[in-house]
């Protein structure tokens, strides 16, 4: 229970921003590492006497967080904690924030079948990183490279199965992929001259189907 | 394994002092009981379970790092 105290104090102050300096001192943390709940924002009250009532506030600390909770340093505390060490970097491009894992010297087990485990990983880096966001950032997570190999590995099969599907008039069909790696199928076929390509599928699995352009199917 | 899972959990809440792991050590696998505060339960569980099953799929390998075998129980 004392635990609990220590993680979340009530303050008092002529201002919120009294108060929630009070807190800081109390707590010995700096205004980043904190969650601030105002209670009261406080009255001067009418001749500064009549009225007046104190600011108050619930601060509460994000526990065990560091300086800040920037993304390289989470996804490092992360991996640590999973038992992982590696040189983590990020940037931010656009809405989104790219964070690149070196590698870990057990990348396979990060990545897992068809990149599943880096997939979950990224999921709750993102969750992590846009909790209490005002805007929804955008995440992506890569692992020695992972993403990239993948990229190219796509864009070799997308061109084997449209030279299969234009010389044999079939349509062929990829596994089952995810829907950021059918996307790079469907850019790679985009202006390809004889073959089209479209998904097949329910829900979260679905496949990418390449057709020669004059099957007539819509 | 425990300090991970806190450490997940205690980011995707909104009341992370009420996070609480407990640990159930077993010959072959460890099951580690969750448990958040009821309001928290859906930022654990994430649409159609897709948080659950992400912060499942990372305790198994860090378990798979480290030679063992580890379940995750959220309670509810």
């Amino acid at each position: 229970m004392d635990e609990h105290r220590r993680n979340c104090i009530e303050t008092e102050g002529k201002t919120v921003g009294d108060a929630v300096g009070n807190a800081l001192k109390r707590l010995g943390v700096e205004e980043d590492d904190v969650e601030i709940e105002v209670l009261d924002e406080g009255s001067r009250g009418v001749f500064s006497i009549l009225g007046s009532r104190q600011a108050r506030v619930r601060v509460r600390l994000k526990i065990g967080l560091g300086p800040s909770s920037e993304p390289a340093e989470l996804v490092r505390e992360l991996l640590s904690a999973m038992g992982f060490s590696a040189e983590v970097e990020s940037k931010d491009v656009q809405d989104a924030t790219e964070i690149t894992i070196g590698s870990t010297g057990a990348d396979g087990l990060l990545i897992g079948k068809r990149g599943e485990t880096l997939e979950c990983f990224q999921h709750v880096v993102s969750k992590m990183l846009n909790r209490n966001a005002s805007s929804w950032r955008h995440v992506i997570v890569d692992v020695g490279g992972y993403r990239k190999r993948r990229e190219g590995q796509l864009m070799k099969l997308a061109s084997s199965l449209a030279e299969r599907a234009s010389s044999t008039g079939q349509e062929v069909s990829t596994d089952p992929l995810k829907a950021s790696e059918r996307r790079i199928i469907h850019l790679a076929l985009k202006d390809h001259p004889g073959v089209r390509s479209f998904a097949v599928g329910e829900g979260l699995v679905k496949r990418v189907v390449i057709g020669p352009k004059d099957t007539g199917r819509s | 394994m425990k300090e991970l899972i806190e450490y997940i959990a205690k980011r995707l809440v909104d009341k992370p002092e009420e996070v609480v792991v407990r640990e159930i050590t077993g010959e072959r696998t460890t099951i580690f009981e969750l448990k958040v505060a009821q309001e928290d339960l859906g930022k654990i569980i994430g649409k159609h379970g897709r948080t659950a099953r992400s912060i499942r799929t990372l305790l198994s390998a860090a378990a798979t790092k480290m030679g063992k075998r580890a379940v995750l129980e959220i309670l509810e």
